[in-house]
Protein backbone atom coordinates (compact mmCIF):
# COMPACT_ATOMS: atom_id res chain seq x y z
CA UNK A 1 0.00 0.00 0.00
CA UNK A 2 2.82 2.39 1.00
CA UNK A 3 4.71 1.53 -2.18
CA UNK A 4 1.63 2.31 -4.27
CA UNK A 5 1.15 5.62 -2.47
CA UNK A 6 4.81 6.53 -3.03
CA UNK A 7 4.62 5.60 -6.73
CA UNK A 8 1.40 7.60 -7.07
CA UNK A 9 2.92 10.66 -5.35
CA UNK A 10 5.98 10.41 -7.58
CA UNK A 11 3.80 10.29 -10.70
CA UNK A 12 1.82 13.34 -9.53
CA UNK A 13 5.06 15.21 -8.79
CA UNK A 14 6.45 14.38 -12.26
CA UNK A 15 3.17 15.46 -13.88
CA UNK A 16 3.20 18.78 -11.97
CA UNK A 17 6.85 19.41 -12.90
CA UNK A 18 6.11 18.65 -16.56
CA UNK A 19 3.08 20.93 -16.50
CA UNK A 20 5.13 23.71 -14.92
CA UNK A 21 7.88 23.33 -17.52
CA UNK A 22 5.47 23.21 -20.46
CA UNK A 23 3.00 25.84 -19.33
CA UNK A 24 5.35 28.35 -17.73
CA UNK A 25 7.62 29.03 -20.67
CA UNK A 26 9.30 32.37 -20.42
CA UNK A 27 8.47 34.95 -23.05
CA UNK A 28 11.95 34.52 -24.53
CA UNK A 29 11.34 30.80 -25.00
CA UNK A 30 7.95 31.43 -26.59
CA UNK A 31 9.46 33.95 -29.00
CA UNK A 32 12.24 31.51 -29.90
CA UNK A 33 9.56 28.86 -30.50
CA UNK A 34 7.62 31.25 -32.75
CA UNK A 35 10.73 32.02 -34.78
CA UNK A 36 11.67 28.37 -34.93
CA UNK A 37 8.18 27.50 -36.19
CA UNK A 38 8.53 30.24 -38.79
CA UNK A 39 11.82 28.84 -40.09
CA UNK A 40 10.30 25.34 -40.24
CA UNK A 41 7.42 26.67 -42.35
CA UNK A 42 9.75 28.47 -44.75
CA UNK A 43 12.23 25.59 -45.10
CA UNK A 44 11.64 22.97 -47.73
CA UNK A 45 13.34 19.63 -48.11
CA UNK A 46 14.05 18.11 -51.47
CA UNK A 47 10.99 16.16 -52.65
CA UNK A 48 8.58 17.75 -50.19
CA UNK A 49 5.12 16.27 -50.49
CA UNK A 50 2.14 18.43 -51.46
CA UNK A 51 0.40 17.57 -48.19
CA UNK A 52 3.39 18.96 -46.21
CA UNK A 53 3.42 22.08 -48.36
CA UNK A 54 -0.31 22.58 -47.76
CA UNK A 55 0.08 21.99 -44.03
CA UNK A 56 2.87 24.56 -43.81
CA UNK A 57 0.88 27.11 -45.78
CA UNK A 58 -2.01 26.56 -43.36
CA UNK A 59 0.01 27.14 -40.19
CA UNK A 60 2.27 29.95 -41.47
CA UNK A 61 -0.38 32.72 -41.05
CA UNK A 62 -0.56 31.80 -37.36
CA UNK A 63 2.85 33.39 -36.77
CA UNK A 64 1.86 36.85 -38.02
CA UNK A 65 -0.29 39.66 -36.68
CA UNK A 66 -3.39 40.89 -38.57
CA UNK A 67 -1.21 43.21 -40.60
CA UNK A 68 2.52 42.70 -40.92
CA UNK A 69 5.03 45.08 -42.49
CA UNK A 70 7.89 43.50 -44.42
CA UNK A 71 10.94 45.58 -45.39
CA UNK A 72 13.34 43.75 -47.67
CA UNK A 73 15.84 46.28 -49.06
CA UNK A 74 14.55 47.67 -52.34
CA UNK A 75 12.65 44.48 -53.10
CA UNK A 76 9.14 44.64 -54.54
CA UNK A 77 8.18 42.27 -51.73
CA UNK A 78 8.34 45.10 -49.19
CA UNK A 79 4.97 46.28 -47.95
CA UNK A 80 2.11 45.63 -45.55
CA UNK A 81 0.58 42.17 -45.76
CA UNK A 82 -2.15 40.13 -44.14
CA UNK A 83 -1.01 36.76 -42.72
CA UNK A 84 -2.84 34.97 -45.55
CA UNK A 85 -1.10 36.98 -48.26
CA UNK A 86 2.28 36.31 -46.60
CA UNK A 87 1.46 32.61 -46.67
CA UNK A 88 0.41 32.61 -50.33
CA UNK A 89 3.50 34.64 -51.33
CA UNK A 90 5.70 32.26 -49.37
CA UNK A 91 4.09 29.24 -51.07
CA UNK A 92 4.80 30.86 -54.43
CA UNK A 93 8.43 31.63 -53.50
CA UNK A 94 8.96 28.12 -52.13
CA UNK A 95 7.69 26.67 -55.41
CA UNK A 96 10.72 28.20 -57.19
CA UNK A 97 13.05 26.20 -54.96
CA UNK A 98 14.03 22.56 -55.05
CA UNK A 99 15.12 22.93 -51.45
CA UNK A 100 15.41 25.85 -49.10
CA UNK A 101 16.53 26.26 -45.52
CA UNK A 102 16.18 29.26 -43.23
CA UNK A 103 17.93 29.50 -39.87
CA UNK A 104 18.06 32.23 -37.29
CA UNK A 105 20.97 32.67 -34.91
CA UNK A 106 22.73 35.32 -32.78
CA UNK A 107 19.24 36.13 -31.52
CA UNK A 108 18.90 39.06 -29.12
CA UNK A 109 15.51 39.80 -27.57
CA UNK A 110 14.46 42.97 -25.79
CA UNK A 111 11.08 43.99 -24.38
CA UNK A 112 10.22 47.70 -24.80
CA UNK A 113 6.89 46.93 -23.09
CA UNK A 114 5.45 43.73 -21.54
CA UNK A 115 3.44 42.89 -24.66
CA UNK A 116 5.99 43.92 -27.27
CA UNK A 117 9.33 42.41 -28.20
CA UNK A 118 12.12 43.45 -30.53
CA UNK A 119 14.32 40.68 -31.85
CA UNK A 120 17.57 41.20 -33.73
CA UNK A 121 19.10 38.15 -35.32
CA UNK A 122 21.05 36.79 -38.23
CA UNK A 123 19.02 35.04 -40.88
CA UNK A 124 20.86 32.46 -42.96
CA UNK A 125 19.11 31.35 -46.12
CA UNK A 126 20.48 28.52 -48.21
CA UNK A 127 18.78 26.78 -51.06
CA UNK A 128 18.79 25.48 -54.60
CA UNK A 129 16.50 26.93 -57.20
CA UNK A 130 14.69 24.55 -59.52
CA UNK A 131 16.79 25.90 -62.39
CA UNK A 132 19.91 24.88 -60.45
CA UNK A 133 21.30 28.13 -58.99
CA UNK A 134 22.56 27.90 -55.42
CA UNK A 135 21.63 30.57 -52.87
CA UNK A 136 23.62 31.19 -49.72
CA UNK A 137 22.80 34.49 -48.06
CA UNK A 138 23.14 35.81 -44.53
CA UNK A 139 21.52 39.03 -43.42
CA UNK A 140 20.84 40.84 -40.20
CA UNK A 141 17.14 40.95 -39.40
CA UNK A 142 14.96 42.88 -37.02
CA UNK A 143 11.59 41.48 -36.03
CA UNK A 144 8.97 43.14 -33.87
CA UNK A 145 6.41 40.95 -32.14
CA UNK A 146 3.21 41.63 -30.26
CA UNK A 147 1.72 39.42 -27.58
CA UNK A 148 -1.82 38.45 -28.36
CA UNK A 149 -3.73 35.92 -26.23
CA UNK A 150 -0.45 34.59 -24.86
CA UNK A 151 0.97 34.10 -28.34
CA UNK A 152 3.78 36.17 -29.85
CA UNK A 153 2.95 37.36 -33.37
CA UNK A 154 5.25 39.09 -35.83
CA UNK A 155 3.99 42.49 -36.98
CA UNK A 156 7.16 43.93 -38.44
CA UNK A 157 10.05 42.16 -40.12
CA UNK A 158 12.88 43.98 -41.80
CA UNK A 159 16.18 43.14 -43.38
CA UNK A 160 18.71 45.56 -41.92
CA UNK A 161 20.58 47.68 -44.42
CA UNK A 162 24.21 47.36 -43.35
CA UNK A 163 25.86 48.43 -46.58
CA UNK A 164 24.25 51.44 -48.22
CA UNK A 165 25.29 51.95 -51.83
CA UNK B 1 69.36 -10.23 -17.46
CA UNK B 2 66.26 -8.11 -16.78
CA UNK B 3 65.99 -4.47 -17.72
CA UNK B 4 63.04 -2.40 -16.52
CA UNK B 5 62.71 0.95 -18.26
CA UNK B 6 60.49 3.79 -17.05
CA UNK B 7 61.92 6.37 -19.35
CA UNK B 8 65.16 7.28 -21.08
CA UNK B 9 66.81 8.31 -17.81
CA UNK B 10 65.03 6.02 -15.41
CA UNK B 11 65.73 2.36 -15.70
CA UNK B 12 67.15 -0.44 -13.65
CA UNK B 13 68.93 -3.51 -14.64
CA UNK B 14 69.12 -6.72 -12.69
CA UNK B 15 70.71 -10.10 -13.03
CA UNK B 16 69.95 -13.50 -11.62
CA UNK B 17 72.21 -12.92 -8.62
CA UNK B 18 70.07 -10.11 -7.20
CA UNK B 19 67.70 -10.83 -4.37
CA UNK B 20 64.00 -10.34 -5.05
CA UNK B 21 63.80 -7.69 -2.29
CA UNK B 22 66.71 -5.83 -3.80
CA UNK B 23 64.96 -5.76 -7.18
CA UNK B 24 61.74 -4.64 -5.55
CA UNK B 25 63.49 -1.80 -3.69
CA UNK B 26 65.25 -0.68 -6.82
CA UNK B 27 61.94 -0.70 -8.66
CA UNK B 28 60.26 1.44 -5.98
CA UNK B 29 63.19 3.89 -5.89
CA UNK B 30 63.19 4.24 -9.64
CA UNK B 31 59.41 4.71 -9.73
CA UNK B 32 59.58 7.40 -7.03
CA UNK B 33 62.33 9.20 -8.93
CA UNK B 34 60.29 8.95 -12.14
CA UNK B 35 57.21 10.40 -10.43
CA UNK B 36 59.23 13.35 -9.12
CA UNK B 37 60.16 14.45 -12.62
CA UNK B 38 57.05 13.23 -14.44
CA UNK B 39 55.40 16.69 -14.47
CA UNK B 40 58.18 17.93 -16.75
CA UNK B 41 57.09 15.51 -19.45
CA UNK B 42 53.34 15.87 -18.97
CA UNK B 43 52.78 19.37 -20.36
CA UNK B 44 50.17 18.20 -22.85
CA UNK B 45 48.59 15.72 -20.48
CA UNK B 46 49.06 17.14 -16.98
CA UNK B 47 48.09 15.36 -13.79
CA UNK B 48 44.59 16.07 -12.57
CA UNK B 49 45.94 17.86 -9.53
CA UNK B 50 44.62 21.28 -8.47
CA UNK B 51 47.65 22.94 -10.03
CA UNK B 52 47.16 20.99 -13.27
CA UNK B 53 43.50 21.94 -13.51
CA UNK B 54 44.23 25.64 -12.80
CA UNK B 55 46.96 25.60 -15.42
CA UNK B 56 44.70 23.98 -18.02
CA UNK B 57 41.88 26.43 -17.24
CA UNK B 58 44.27 29.40 -17.52
CA UNK B 59 45.61 28.20 -20.86
CA UNK B 60 42.09 27.52 -22.17
CA UNK B 61 40.82 30.92 -20.94
CA UNK B 62 43.79 32.82 -22.39
CA UNK B 63 43.40 31.01 -25.73
CA UNK B 64 39.68 31.78 -25.84
CA UNK B 65 40.27 35.46 -25.01
CA UNK B 66 43.07 35.75 -27.55
CA UNK B 67 41.11 34.19 -30.40
CA UNK B 68 37.86 36.01 -29.49
CA UNK B 69 39.01 39.54 -28.69
CA UNK B 70 42.46 39.93 -30.23
CA UNK B 71 43.03 37.67 -33.18
CA UNK B 72 39.81 36.16 -34.46
CA UNK B 73 40.01 33.35 -37.01
CA UNK B 74 37.96 33.84 -40.17
CA UNK B 75 37.36 31.78 -43.28
CA UNK B 76 37.29 33.71 -46.51
CA UNK B 77 34.41 32.63 -48.71
CA UNK B 78 33.86 34.69 -51.83
CA UNK B 79 35.80 36.34 -54.58
CA UNK B 80 35.02 40.03 -54.05
CA UNK B 81 38.64 40.77 -53.03
CA UNK B 82 40.30 38.91 -55.89
CA UNK B 83 43.18 38.95 -56.73
CA UNK B 84 44.39 40.46 -53.42
CA UNK B 85 42.75 37.57 -51.54
CA UNK B 86 41.77 34.24 -53.01
CA UNK B 87 38.21 32.96 -53.03
CA UNK B 88 38.71 30.68 -50.04
CA UNK B 89 41.20 30.46 -47.23
CA UNK B 90 41.88 30.97 -43.57
CA UNK B 91 42.87 34.32 -42.18
CA UNK B 92 42.76 36.10 -38.84
CA UNK B 93 41.14 39.39 -37.97
CA UNK B 94 43.63 41.50 -36.00
CA UNK B 95 41.43 43.56 -33.71
CA UNK B 96 43.97 45.81 -31.96
CA UNK B 97 44.53 47.59 -35.32
CA UNK B 98 41.74 50.04 -34.45
CA UNK B 99 42.09 50.23 -30.69
CA UNK B 100 44.04 53.48 -30.92
CA UNK B 101 43.83 54.35 -34.60
CA UNK B 102 41.07 55.36 -36.97
CA UNK B 103 40.49 53.46 -40.23
CA UNK B 104 42.43 54.92 -43.17
CA UNK B 105 41.61 55.19 -46.85
CA UNK B 106 43.09 52.30 -48.83
CA UNK B 107 43.16 49.95 -45.85
CA UNK B 108 41.71 46.43 -46.17
CA UNK B 109 39.40 45.88 -43.21
CA UNK B 110 37.13 43.29 -41.67
CA UNK B 111 33.61 44.54 -40.91
CA UNK B 112 30.69 42.87 -39.17
CA UNK B 113 27.94 42.21 -41.71
CA UNK B 114 25.39 39.93 -40.06
CA UNK B 115 25.52 39.17 -36.37
CA UNK B 116 28.83 38.14 -34.88
CA UNK B 117 29.81 35.51 -37.41
CA UNK B 118 29.36 36.89 -40.91
CA UNK B 119 31.99 39.46 -41.78
CA UNK B 120 33.04 41.38 -44.85
CA UNK B 121 36.57 41.71 -46.14
CA UNK B 122 36.73 44.95 -48.14
CA UNK B 123 38.89 47.97 -48.84
CA UNK B 124 38.09 51.45 -47.52
CA UNK B 125 37.95 53.77 -50.53
CA UNK B 126 36.44 56.84 -48.88
CA UNK B 127 35.94 58.33 -45.45
CA UNK B 128 33.08 60.32 -43.90
CA UNK B 129 32.36 63.51 -45.81
CA UNK B 130 33.98 62.27 -49.05
CA UNK B 131 32.00 61.86 -52.24
CA UNK B 132 32.15 58.56 -54.13
CA UNK B 133 31.31 57.89 -57.73
CA UNK B 134 32.01 55.25 -60.40
CA UNK B 135 32.34 56.26 -64.05
CA UNK B 136 32.95 53.46 -66.54
CA UNK B 137 34.62 51.40 -63.85
CA UNK B 138 36.86 54.23 -62.61
CA UNK B 139 36.47 55.22 -58.97
CA UNK B 140 36.24 58.92 -58.25
CA UNK B 141 36.60 60.19 -54.69
CA UNK B 142 35.78 63.86 -54.21
CA UNK B 143 35.68 64.12 -58.00
CA UNK B 144 39.26 62.88 -58.40
CA UNK B 145 40.05 59.69 -60.32
CA UNK B 146 41.73 57.14 -58.07
CA UNK B 147 44.69 55.04 -59.06
CA UNK B 148 44.01 51.58 -57.77
CA UNK B 149 46.91 49.26 -58.59
CA UNK B 150 45.23 46.44 -56.65
CA UNK B 151 42.27 46.36 -59.07
CA UNK B 152 43.13 43.88 -61.82
CA UNK B 153 39.66 43.08 -63.14
CA UNK B 154 37.40 45.93 -64.08
CA UNK B 155 33.92 46.22 -65.56
CA UNK B 156 32.28 49.45 -66.62
CA UNK B 157 30.59 50.22 -63.30
CA UNK B 158 28.55 53.38 -63.13
CA UNK B 159 27.27 54.82 -59.89
CA UNK B 160 26.05 58.39 -59.40
CA UNK B 161 27.92 60.57 -56.90
CA UNK B 162 26.98 60.17 -53.25
CA UNK B 163 28.41 61.48 -49.99
CA UNK B 164 29.67 59.24 -47.21
CA UNK B 165 27.69 60.03 -44.08
CA UNK B 166 29.18 61.00 -40.74
CA UNK B 167 30.44 57.99 -38.78
CA UNK B 168 30.63 55.85 -41.92
CA UNK B 169 33.29 54.70 -44.35
CA UNK B 170 32.84 53.48 -47.93
CA UNK B 171 33.88 49.89 -48.62
CA UNK B 172 34.46 48.30 -52.00
CA UNK B 173 36.08 44.99 -52.92
CA UNK B 174 39.10 44.80 -55.23
CA UNK B 175 37.31 42.54 -57.70
CA UNK B 176 35.45 44.91 -60.01
CA UNK B 177 35.20 42.27 -62.72
CA UNK B 178 31.69 41.30 -61.72
CA UNK B 179 28.40 43.11 -62.42
CA UNK B 180 27.88 46.03 -60.04
CA UNK B 181 24.66 44.49 -58.66
CA UNK B 182 26.43 41.24 -57.76
CA UNK B 183 29.09 43.03 -55.70
CA UNK B 184 28.40 43.90 -52.06
CA UNK B 185 29.75 47.37 -51.42
CA UNK B 186 28.70 50.67 -49.91
CA UNK B 187 28.95 52.76 -46.81
CA UNK B 188 29.00 51.15 -43.42
CA UNK B 189 29.20 52.42 -39.86
CA UNK B 190 32.76 52.57 -38.48
CA UNK B 191 31.43 50.80 -35.39
CA UNK B 192 31.08 47.68 -37.52
CA UNK B 193 34.74 47.70 -38.50
CA UNK B 194 36.45 45.31 -36.17
CA UNK B 195 39.97 44.89 -37.47
CA UNK B 196 42.31 44.15 -40.34
CA UNK B 197 43.29 40.82 -41.87
CA UNK B 198 46.51 39.52 -40.35
CA UNK B 199 48.02 38.89 -43.81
Amino acid sequence: MVKKLLAGSLLVAVAIAAWLIIMNDSDEKRIIKTLSGLTDCVSKHSGEKTSVMLFKSQILPGYFDDMCILKIDDSHLSGAYTPESISSNMTRIRSFFKEISLNFYDTKISFPSPDKAVVTMTGHLTGTLKRGNRINESRELKAELRKSNGKWLVYNLEVQEILKK
Amino acid sequence: MVKVVFSENHWIQSNHHMEFKEIKDKLFDAWAEYKKTAHKRSFWLPDLSLFGVIRMATIAGATLLFFSYICRPAFINGGSMKPTYSTTGLNFCWKPAFWFKEPRRGQVVVAKYAGERIMLLKRIVALAGDTVEFKNGILLVNGVEQEEPYVKYREAWNLPERRVEKGNVYLVGDNRGMPINAHKFGQISTQRIIGVPLW
